[in-house]
């Protein structure tokens, strides 16, 4: 396959540490583990990086990313560890467990474990790993979509922690599990490559909050997997919160199978990160099944936001609903992609896609591309994709009623983001999100 | 109250106000009526601090002040009150939310202490009586999908709970069924002191009847060619605007 340079070199940096952990296995060469990472590096090299020259890439030049010479993550100093508060970044949410990494680490002495209720495990990636090695495949099953293969190679290459939850059948949990990703800022550019894996067994119902957040700024390379299956009647909710470094790059891809009577649903919240690239790919597996993907992003100054999600519709009866706003400022740049792919025997299908964007500044530039593919005649598809500018009428109302310009611009922003905020359906996180928003809002008006 | 000189006004190079006299006094009510797209609204926006209009010529004086040196919400906090003709429609913001922060900053440029959450409530329970407004509406986005009366009522509304001095009310009977106009008209004439003045734009005699005019002018291609008091609303009514819109000089202030 065709790659460019600096596609090459970022390639040969991997499989010099994957030569280097290779190394270091002695006695374990040839385990299970070693053979499923050597399989996807040995695809990922066959493959080749993405370049602009891809359809799923062309909004998106990996080139920053792939010219930092990044090293694997080293285990953070104490003196980090002993500053952390993990409290201060969700505020009064209360959680049912806690795990805390840093820089990819997984910080058992930060995280909260205990008082789990009967039937529901919730662990690091590597202790889950330890006792059932196979949790880890080279690609989740049936994925061959190149907008998310290559990098979801490079994460089971490479992916030593992360977090696994399981709700076995019947188990309900009220409180969200909070998994939290932190980074220290270390000198050396780092990569890590979190593992998340979610299983909502029959029946089942929990809530995932992912968040990652900077403790100091620096540049790193977050490089995500979450894999889940939403089994028969089982619902599963998943949070995500990406406020990084304002110099990090972060890609992700997260997958989801659900099933008969069971329902998914991702809200996507996306501050930080200098370039971020997220894939959610949702596949119905059985009928009458529901999905909903959220997404709310806010980038300022040079900040690049890249959103690529599909659907499948893959069984009859099943229905979807996405809605992706982006609030723009600064010379930042986003991106929707939304596919939804009807296949011929998916009957009844309710497919419902919206992606609303509005521009701040001048400069801020948004691309959305909704793609439906529709192989079967009985179904309801829509979708609407709106480029705006703040409506000066409604500022003027506003301003003629004594609010002040600038207040009346942050009114209408956060009255934009509020729909998305108000389908979260834990109400500390929903307050928590509106002073994020807020802040956010605020200060890129100063900068702006 | 307010002293309008010559005003001369427009947009994208095309007069619209051309040289408008109006003298309104502490407790007058004045009706202002006239053909479709003789300046109005126009008139109307430039008093209430819309941006998109040119002021070419002449001046503004509102309680000694040079009313065109303002911000439109400098102007809302020292008294001005426009009602819509189209009030907007603003998702996402609730109308408790606005009416709070409008209030609250209208207090705060005032110098009064800004109301607390009950504080609030109270008030605007009150004020909702005037109108006869629907609790359900306040929890609803701003004008969001409110019906053409309701969405009038929630300008007075408005101009109760900010308490201008000179009010603005750009075709507030326009959309209102019969009742709705008299609570309307009601609710307007409760709001009217001795102290401050309205500018009722009008096309119909019968909210006259309601709230009774100092002074009716007609406003014909972008000037006012004429004054008088409230029997020419009943001429017009009866003769349209064509006689009017012969009278080239604009026709001497009444008060
Ligand atoms: N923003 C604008 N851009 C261009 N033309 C405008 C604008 N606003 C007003 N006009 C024009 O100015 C003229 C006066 O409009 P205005 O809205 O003031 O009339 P009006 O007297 O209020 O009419 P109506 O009785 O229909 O409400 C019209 O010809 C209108 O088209
Ligand atoms: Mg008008």
């Amino acid at each position: 396959m065709n790659s460019s340079m600096k596609q090459q070199e970022a390639l040969q940096q991997f499989q010099t540490h994957f030569a280097a952990y290779e190394e270091r296995l002695n006695g374990n060469a040839g385990s299970p583990d070693h053979l499923r990472r050597k399989t996807a590096m040995q695809q990922l090299a066959d493959t080749g990086l993405p370049t602009l020259r891809d359809e799923d890439w062309r909004y998106t030049n990996l080139n920053p990313v792939l010219k930092t010479g990044f090293v694997p993550s080293t285990m953070p100093k104490k003196e980090v560890l002993t500053i952390v508060n993990t409290r201060e970044f969700l505020p009064d949410v209360q959680s049912a467990a806690r795990l805390v990494f840093v820089d990819g680490h997984f910080i058992a002495e930060l995280s909260q474990l205990t008082g789990l209720p009967q039937g529901c495990t919730i662990s690091s990636l590597s202790s889950a790993v330890a006792e059932t090695p196979e949790l880890i495949s080279t690609a989740p099953a049936g994925v061959t979509d190149s907008a998310v293969r290559q990098f979801t190679l490079l994460n089971s290459a490479f992916a030593e922690e992360g977090a696994y939850i399981r709700a076995a059948a019947g188990c309900i949990l009220e409180d969200p599990v909070h998994l939290l990703f932190l980074s220290s800022g270390a000198p050396q550019p780092c990569i890590h490559h979190p593992r998340i894996i979610l299983h909502a067994e029959k029946g089942s119902e929990f809530t995932v909050i992912e968040q990652y957040a900077a403790l100091e700024t620096g540049v790193h390379f977050t490089n995500t997997v979450v894999e889940s299956t939403v089994a028969e009647g089982a619902h599963l909710h998943h949070i995500k919160l990406q406020d990084e470094s304002s110099e990090a790059f972060h890609i992700s891809a997260t997958y989801a199978r659900v099933s008969r009577n069971a329902s998914y649903d991702n809200h996507y919240f996306g501050l930080g990160s200098r370039l971020v690239r997220n894939n959610i790919h949702a596949v119905f597996e059985d009928e009458q099944a529901e999905c909903t993907l959220n997404g709310l992003f806010l980038p300022r100054d040079s900040q690049h936001m890249d959103h690529h999600t599909v659907i499948d519709h893959a069984q009859p009866r099943c229905n979807s609903h996405e809605l992706y706003k982006g609030i723009l400022n600064g010379e930042s740049r986003g991106v929707f992609s939304g596919k939804i792919v009807v296949r011929k025997d998916a009957q009844q299908t309710d497919a419902r896609q919206a992606s609303n964007n509005l521009l701040l500044s001048e400069d801020a530039v948004v691309d959305t591309k909704p793609q439906l593919e529709i192989w079967a005649d009985d179904v309801k598809c829509t979708h609407g994709a709106t480029i705006g500018r703040m409506d000066d009428e409604a500022l003027f109302y506003l301003r003629s009623r004594g609010i002040a310009l600038a207040e009346a611009r942050n009114m209408l922003s956060q009255a934009f983001a509020s729909e998305l905020v108000s389908r979260v359906r834990n109400e500390a996180l929903r307050s928590h999100l509106d002073s994020l928003i807020q802040q956010r809002l605020e200060s890129s008006r100063k900068d702006g | 109250m307010l002293e309008i000189r010559n005003l001369h006004a427009g947009i994208e190079g095309k007069e619209i106000l051309k040289g408008i006299n109006l003298t309104v006094n502490p407790g007058e009510i004045h009706a202002i009526m006239g053909p479709n797209g003789s300046g109005k609204s126009t008139l109307a926006g430039v008093l209430a601090g819309r941006e998109e209009f040119d002021i070419t010529e002449g001046e503004i004086i509102y309680q000694g002040k040079n009313l065109l040196d303002f911000s439109a919400e400098e102007r809302a906090c020292e008294g001005v009150f426009l009602a819509f003709q189209y009030p907007v429609e603003i998702p996402g913001v609730s109308n408790t939310y606005f009416l709070k922060a409008a209030l609250n900053a209208v207090r705060k440029y005032r110098g009064v202490d800004e109301l607390d959450a009950m504080d609030f409530l109270a008030l605007i329970k009150e004020k909702m009586k005037l109108v006869e407004m629907d609790q359900a509406l306040l929890n609803r986005p701003v004008n969001e999908g409110f019906s053409g009366g309701e969405k009038k009522r929630n300008e007075i509304l408005q101009m109760a709970v900010l308490d201008p001095m000179l009010a603005i009310l750009d075709e507030t009977d326009s959309g209102l069924d019969i009742d709705a106009l008299r609570i309307v008209a009601n609710g307007v004439n409760k709001l009217h002191t001795p102290q401050n003045s309205a500018i009722v734009v009008t096309h119909y005699q019968r909210l006259l009847n309601y709230i009774i005019p100092d002074v009716v002018h007609v406003l014909v291609n972008g000037r006012i060619v004429k004054s008088g008091d409230k029997e020419l609303a009943f001429h017009l009514e009866e003769h349209g605007y064509d006689w009017a819109r012969d009278l080239r000089e604009p026709a001497a202030q009444g008060a």
